[in-house]
């Protein structure tokens, strides 16, 4: 008997308030939600918008409706949690259980990811050294300087100390393409008397990464032919790799601009 | 369930620290005095590289464009001395009645002040003079330029031939 007077008494202000609410949406609005909450069996969040939409059409009720059910798919996408379901199915009708760990989940694998891209960003970020050490920077212009001043300047009368500083100041192939260099001068040498000297005029590093360096260096020589007194001149220019061997920075390659054909089929057979 | 969601909620803070972690690390690698002062020497090192090429490529059919696009690559001093003879320069580069092309074959920064905005660049050059009714000639040269840091980006203030027994 109660619940039939109860009916009674709602209906009546339900017939009557879709006229009004039809005239003034605005102002009906406010009332709607009552009717709302009662077809849609108490919802929290969609309330405001299923009120609005139930004025027009009470079909739109159930359209407004799947974007809450499109939580339940991802779930299924992980087949771990399948087997988690099928042991509790009591739980998933009010707010699915499994619901919180695959969030979690979700949320630590795609952190994972985010973490491994930034470990990889952090690995990737290395800079050429070159100026940046400043110390290690003159280090090696000064110790390159001076072998290839060393090594290429000679004195027919003292050719002990060319031969020595190009063992010491050189290393691997550089020392192949040493003698390719060299080899036509150290011949006509003695005879003609010759005083060979070379001068860096200037030179910078351009790599210097992982003990090794890339040189620029461009240097001066002045050859005098000390039986007739005759001079000659001319520049080179040369791209000189460094290696550091314990504690000193020695030539392991050479690489000249502007040098003829024949010298740099020698220099590239070593 | 419940050591589910413990489970998962420790692996999410793990995760989350091995995210920071190396995001942070990311970000202090990437924005560290030296990797900034990289950054400027290779920027230097990259324009100074266009503005030797810029300045050692001329055609004397086309002198006046050759000349703005000097002012452009140029400040300072260099800038100002191009200015200054633009038209016996002018005159200069018609008369000769050759085209030139280079080709930076390598550079490197000897010095480079960050703070003040200069830097002292060294190239190997290689040009080709192609004269109007002649066979062309290719030359190796060696050059020294001064860059100087603009609000439009590193430009020449000075550009000269490193010639024998300097």
């Amino acid at each position: 008997m109660p619940p039939s007077r109860r009916r009674p008494i709602p209906t009546p202000p339900v017939g009557g308030r879709p006229k009004v609410a039809g005239l003034h949406r605005r102002a009906s609005t406010s009332d709607e939600p009552a009717e709302a909450v009662e077809a849609v069996e108490t919802v929290e969040a969609a309330v405001p918008e299923v009120a609005e939409e139930a004025e027009e059409l009470k079909a739109p009720t159930a359209v407004e409706w799947t974007p809450p059910a499109t939580k339940q798919p991802k779930p299924s996408k992980s087949d771990p949690e399948g087997d988690q379901k099928a042991d509790e199915p009591d739980e998933p009708a009010s707010r699915p259980a499994w619901l919180l760990p695959v969030a979690l989940l979700v949320v630590a694998v795609l952190l994972g990811g985010l973490g491994t891209f930034f470990l990889f960003k952090s690995r990737s970020v290395t800079y050429d050294a070159a100026l940046v050490d400043s110390a290690t920077t003159s280090a090696v212009n000064g110790q390159v300087r001076e072998a290839v001043e060393k090594s290429f300047s000679y004195n027919f009368a003292d050719v002990e100390s060319t031969e020595k500083a190009a063992r010491e100041l050189l290393t691997g192939k550089a020392l192949c393409q040493y003698n390719a260099v060299f080899g036509p001068v150290k011949q006509v040498a003695p005879q003609q008397k010759l005083v060979v000297t070379v001068r860096v005029v200037s030179s910078a590093v351009s790599s210097l990464k992982n003990g090794h360096a890339t040189v620029l260096v461009f240097a001066d020589q002045v050859t005098t032919r000390t039986t007739d007194n005759q001079s000659g001149g001319g520049t080179a220019m040369l791209r000189v790799s460094a290696v550091d061997q314990g504690g000193r920075w020695k030539i392991d390659n050479m690489e000249m601009f502007g040098a003829t054909a024949e010298q740099n089929q020698q220099l590239q057979n070593c | 369930m419940r050591i589910f969601t413990v489970i998962a909620a420790v692996l999410a803070v793990l995760t989350f620290g091995y995210a920071a972690y190396f995001g942070v690390a990311w970000y202090s690698a990437s924005h560290s005095s030296e990797s900034s002062f990289a950054a400027a020497r290779d920027d230097a090192l990259r324009s100074g590289q266009v503005g030797i090429t810029n300045f050692l490529t001329l055609d004397y059919k086309k002198v006046d464009e050759d000349l703005q696009r000097w002012l452009n690559s140029s400040t300072g001093e260099l800038r100002a001395e191009i200015d200054k003879d633009k038209d016996s320069r002018k005159k200069q580069l018609v008369d000769a009645k050759s085209a030139t092309t280079s080709k930076v074959l390598d550079a490197a920064i000897t010095e480079l002040d960050d703070r003040a905005g200069t830097a002292t660049m060294i190239a190997v050059v290689e040009s080709t003079v192609t004269p109007d009714n002649g066979q062309k000639v290719t030359k190796i040269n060696r050059y020294l330029t001064k860059l100087t840091r603009t609000d439009d980006g590193w430009k020449l203030s000075q550009l000269g031939p490193l010639r024998a027994g300097v």
